[in-house]
């Protein structure tokens, strides 16, 4: 693997996430459209506690323990929860009166987020929160160094880790070996599929779909090592931002401000020094560090509430949306709708039809020369 | 293994057909792979305890037309899995090792046939893990499976090709195997391999 110069990163702020999966199908519509890929959510919003998905993913093995690889078991198509197959024409153009929408095959027995808002605890102390995904794009990548075929590439330009579609022949060691189970496998063209990052977009200065679309502000996107933009100030500086299963061991480069919790009420009703969400459960998500991350974010945010400055909750709390991008903050309108009709330079514009190989760099971009096209 | 030239090639494409089943047929000795040399640490790990590649021998044969060579092979495959597949090697030039799958001076040529696609595909390698697309040969294949047994029959151009094994009447070449039981969740290095090539003797 080559020495990365910088590494792009995602932070995700779990008090804002409200479980609207905007990102989800902000991912679906742009990503992952052509056929074999009906399954596929390179980004998931799940319902914490909870199975996860895959189903049950954090018992399926994978990452590496002591720099040694760990074995993990390759999900199957229940555990990731088809594409449920709707009876659409038959209730909007059927023209029978109440008949309910359904899927065709059956009664689903699972999906994405099946256990959506089950949570755990009991009334009034009962809690939840939302935990979305995407893959992780890891500094000690376990799907790169799983793969016979070498395959999978992480970018020196920016840490991104892809999937060679080329290359890929379909033995599906990565999708065992990620401990977080974000790969793919798409059965018509029989190769592994994964986020990646939005590398396109990137490219041409716009942040992700996933972060953009996101009405909470949830996500900030940026390098590593700028100093000045948030990530690193939350990642480095005020140590907010850690990563989901650090015990994984593959560094992921995806990391999460964790959530606070209101406090536990008692018989009577008054709040107790207790918080709900089990601080032992976080502790299983993020690592032993997140007790002193909760302790930080606390106090800064009772700063806040005693009128004083604070660096950090204003990071958090981000009033000018664009902070949230760092270098990435362009509009997707500037590079997608670029005035063809007034220019005559080529523009690369969104074309989901173009099929993305890494040595394809423009995917989904394609080129339109506007003087050809008139 | 004598390569038998027959008149019409036509019945010999077919896995399933009695004409096989009439042909004194060759048994190949197989072995796993070694776990050590298979690719990556991952990999390693994984299958280091796990059984693969049981496969104790297959039944082979095989038959020319002059243009046409029909490669034949037999193996008890109790379940029927879409990840079934065969392939034959065939040496290129030099003298490639097959348990190493050649070298960039002695490159393997493969057909291989999988039970979820249809025909053949042509890969080259120059040793463990650099298996790339093959030059495109004239080549086919099929197969069936009945009562726990696979079938498959792989065909393939006689002639000289670039970067494909020359295969012509009247020379000797060589042969090796490779199965993957799909039940097993075999693929990639993980397979049963004859341990050596086999004479290929083309008739005149």
């Amino acid at each position: 693997m080559a020495k990365i110069k910088r590494q792009v990163a995602m932070i995700m702020d779990l008090n804002k996430c409200i479980g609207c999966q905007t990102c989800t199908i902000a991912c679906k519509t742009l990503w992952t459209r052509r056929k074999g890929m009906e399954h596929m959510l390179w980004n998931t919003v799940n319902t914490n506690p909870g199975t996860g998905t895959p189903r049950n993913y954090e018992t399926m093995g994978g990452g590496f323990k002591n720099g040694a690889a760990q074995p993990g078991i390759l999900p199957n198509r229940e555990d990731w929860g088809d594409r449920f197959d709707m009876n659409y024409e038959e209730v909007f153009y059927g023209g029978k009166k109440g008949t309910p929408l359904s899927d065709r095959k059956g009664d689903p027995k699972g999906g994405a987020n099946w256990d959506e808002d089950v949570g755990e605890g009991d009334y009034p102390n009962n809690y939840y929160f939302y935990l979305p995904r995407i893959c992780n794009h890891c500094t000690h990548p376990a799907c790169l160094e799983a793969c016979p075929r070498k395959a999978i590439e992480k970018r020196e330009e920016d840490g991104i880790v892809l999937i060679n579609e080329k290359k890929c022949r379909g033995y599906q060691f990565c999708a065992e070996a990620c401990p977080y189970k974000k790969i793919y496998f798409n059965e018509e063209e029989g190769v592994s599929q994964k986020c990646i990052f939005c590398l396109p977009r990137l490219q041409e200065g716009v942040a992700n779909a996933c972060a953009r679309q996101c009405p909470g502000r949830v996500r900030f996107v940026g390098y590593l090592d700028d100093e000045e933009g948030p990530i690193h100030k939350l990642v480095y500086k005020h140590k907010v931002a850690l990563t989901l299963h650090p015990e994984y061991g593959t560094q992921p480069n995806v990391f999460y401000v964790p959530p606070m919790s209101p406090p536990k009420i008692d018989a009577d009703g008054n709040p107790t020094d207790e918080s709900r969400i089990p601080p032992e459960y976080l502790e299983f998500l993020f690592g032993p560090e997140v007790h002193a991350v909760m302790k930080r974010v606390e106090a800064e945010r009772q700063k806040k509430m005693n009128g004083e400055e604070s660096e950090l909750m204003d990071l958090l709390i981000s009033r000018k949306w664009q902070d949230l991008f760092g270098p990435f903050s362009k509009s997707p309108a500037e590079v997608e709708r670029i005035s063809v009709a007034n220019s005559d330079q080529s523009v690369s514009v969104y074309d989901p039809a173009v099929q993305y190989t890494p040595d394809n760099e423009i995917h989904p971009i394609k080129f339109i020369n506007p003087m050809e096209d008139r | 293994m004598l390569v038998k030239r027959v008149t019409d090639i036509a019945p010999w494409r077919e896995p399933g057909n009695s004409v096989w089943q009439g042909m004194a047929a060759e048994s190949v000795a197989m072995m796993p792979t070694p776990v050590a040399l298979q690719p990556t640490q991952y990999i390693r790990v994984k299958w280091e305890t796990l059984p693969y590649g049981l496969l104790s021998s297959i039944s082979t044969g095989a038959v020319h037309d002059g243009e046409t060579i029909a490669f034949y092979t037999q193996w008890q495959c109790e379940v029927e899995h879409l990840k079934d597949a065969v392939a034959i090697a065939l040496p290129v030039r030099g003298q490639p090792i097959l348990m190493t799958m050649g070298s960039p001076d002695a490159p393997v040529h493969f057909l291989h046939w999988m039970a979820k696609k249809e025909g053949v595909r042509s890969t080259h390698s120059q040793g463990i893990g650099s298996t790339q697309l093959g030059v495109p040969v004239v080549a086919d294949g099929a197969g069936t499976w009945i009562d726990g047994q696979r079938r498959v029959v792989i065909t393939r151009q006689l002639g000289d090709f670039i970067e494909a094994a020359p295969l012509r009447p009247g020379t000797t070449s060589k042969i090796g195997y490779a199965v993957w039981l799909g039940a097993n969740d075999e693929r990639a290095g993980l397979k049963a391999f004859s341990m050596d090539w086999k004479p290929l003797e083309i008739e005149a």
